[in-house]
């Protein structure tokens, strides 16, 4: 199969001239060619989503349970999502231990689901329950934009979803819905996200 | 002739293909014992590359909280964005709005500079309503203004939680990606390189290889290269948009970027903020990597990898900088042609009152 490069190469450092007619032709040069379409097609065309929850600090810190949406039509070169986000999700209350939750699913704008749905939780998720990873909490300290300034970060990490009892954060799969309208659905309970981002993964090594 | 686009499922091009001992000519290379070079394969696949090449989401900005929930008799102006226009077929917008409306609620989209208007009118159960090709929002093509402002209204009753703006795949005779497609003969449009689509007969089993084929794939790969790419894009909303807002307030914007592996030269993002300035000059810090900063971004060392872009006084409009995107410390091991992530982060100068910042994007090319 195809492979794309670890170091991408520059398409200009393939001088014109050894693309001419009339020159011989080396069997670098079509090689470096088509490293080089494939690091465009597939590495660096594959989509970027950035996605902007809360635009303003002017509106209450207060934690939500909400569907946040990032949707987008998948490249032709897509095979698996990395999805990353800033979460807000505060230290509970000693003594009380309320599950707070990011459930990540991927699915067709329709609704009709794909891959998924992969979970973030501030307490260990029950046996069985695939896809259990665990969720940054902030500090319960400070107040409003103080607070906000201090959302950590969580990822699906860039792991493969080969074993079904893989138990931690992962890769979402595209299958062979290319070129297709989808959408990853983060679904919260008591967690604010202030932004999140999508990036199509293609994956040579395992293909 | 067809420039074709490829159905999918693509194979992509296979470099060992053209290995010294392989004859070199020209074909397709779609039975596994044709090993004869593929220049067909590639072609096409980089036909497709100028059909789907950045095609992709430009602008998606939620407002929870209902912040974005008005009432109007007429189209109220409501919040602006920036775009930036790409080279190549893309000129127009799909634009998506998640809500709904108990009455009669309608979103408008004006391009200022393409002069083009699209209205939603908003369904009454919560759901994305689209707009319909080809009736999307026209906007300016690269290379007179290097942006498109974009500007949002309302009028009725509207509860809108969410609005994207993507570039689609160009899909000229609707039959992609299930079948072959075709790209138009010629130029690609704004091409800086020259650029052409190819036609399958020019990389024909009868062909020899140097037949003007090498050095137009270059010329493509050049061009899709140098195309735009957004990083992030913020639209504050605040009724009224009056005076001082702190859209874009007291604390940092953060987004996380994969920076690529290795690359020549150096992405550069663009910046372009749209302030009120009533306050006359104030600063933004942009943080361009993680760094020992990171839960705050201060430009006072050891503040580290933070650009500051001072805003003129300008008074409502959109001012644009370039800022270098270096790669940070890695958050965790990615792909081979991945740097790593990096953090790019924005916010005002705390010490200042002026933050009146209203939307900001940031591109590369």
């Amino acid at each position: 199969m195809a492979r794309i490069p670890t170091v991408v190469p520059d398409v200009a450092a393939m001088p014109d001239a050894q693309a001419y007619v009339g020159r011989p032709v080396l069997w670098a040069t079509p090689s470096n060619m088509a490293d080089t379409t494939n690091a465009l097609l597939l590495g660096r065309h594959l989509r970027l989503i950035p996605v902007t929850f809360t635009a303003t600090d002017t509106i209450p810190e207060a934690v939500q349970s909400y569907t946040y949406r990032i949707r987008w039509v998948s490249s032709p070169g897509a095979q698996y999502v990395w999805v990353g986000f800033w979460p807000l999700a505060v230290n509970p209350v000693a003594g009380s231990v309320p599950v707070q939750e990011v459930a990540a699913t991927l699915q067709f704008v329709t609704g009709a689901p794909i891959d998924g749905p992969v979970y973030w939780r501030n307490v260990p998720a029950p046996p069985g329950l695939a896809g259990h990873g665990r969720l940054p909490l902030s500090p319960a300290v400070g107040g409003g934009a103080f607070r906000a300034a201090l959302t950590p970060f969580a990822q699906t990490g860039w792991a493969l979803p080969i074993d079904p009892l893989y138990a931690g954060p992962r890769l979402l799969d595209l299958g062979l819905n290319q070129a297709a309208d989808v959408e990853v659905t983060l679904a919260t309970l008591d967690v604010r996200l202030y932004s999140g981002i999508v990036i199509e993964v293609f994956r040579p090594e395992v293909t | 002739m067809a420039r074709a686009i490829p159905a999918l499922p693509v194979v992509p091009a296979e470099p060992r293909r053209f290995a010294p001992r392989l004859p070199i000519l020209s074909g397709q290379g779609t039975v596994p014992a044709d090993d004869v070079g593929h220049w067909r394969d590639m072609a096409r696949e980089v036909n497709l590359s100028l059909a789907t090449g950045n095609a992709s989401v430009v602008f998606e900005q939620w407002w929870t909280d209902a912040q974005f929930h008005v009432n109007s008799g007429a189209f109220v102006f409501r919040t602006r964005v920036a775009i930036p226009p790409l080279s190549g077929y893309h000129t127009l917008v799909r634009l998506s709005v998640w809500g709904s409306t108990p009455a009669a609620g309608v979103v408008r989209f004006r391009g200022i500079n393409a002069v083009s208007l699209v209205d939603i009118a908003l369904p009454g159960v919560l759901a994305w309503t689209d707009s319909i090709g080809p009736a999307h929002l026209a906007v300016v093509f690269a290379g007179a203004p290097s942006y498109e402002e974009i500007t949002i209204e309302t009028t009725g009753s509207c509860q809108v939680d969410a609005i994207k703006m993507e570039y689609l795949d160009i899909n000229t005779g609707g039959f992609w990606p299930a079948l072959d497609d075709a790209l138009p003969a010629g130029p690609v449009p704004g091409s800086a390189f020259g650029a052409n689509p190819m036609d399958d007969a020019e990389v024909g089993v009868d062909k020899p290889l140097s037949s003007d084929v090498g050095i137009n794939i270059l010329n493509n790969l050049r061009d899709l290269e140098a195309r735009e790419r957004v990083y992030l894009n913020i639209a504050g909303f605040d009724p009224g948009l009056i005076a001082v807002d702190e859209v874009i307030g007291a604390f940092p914007h953060r987004l996380t970027v994969p920076v690529l592996a290795a690359r020549q030269p150096k992405v550069e993002l663009t910046v372009a903020v749209y302030s009120v300035g009533t306050g006359g000059a104030f600063d933004l810090y942009v943080q361009r990597s993680e760094n020992d900063s990171f839960h705050d971004i201060s430009a006072i060392p050891p503040g580290g990898d933070v650009a500051t872009i001072t805003i003129p006084a300008t008074v409502a409009g959109w001012d644009f900088f370039t800022v270098e995107l270096t790669g940070g410390r890695d958050f965790q091991p990615c792909p081979g042609y991945y740097h790593g992530l990096t953090t790019l982060a924005i916010r005002p100068e705390f010490a200042l009152a002026t933050r009146n910042v209203q939307s900001i994007a940031m591109w590369s090319r």
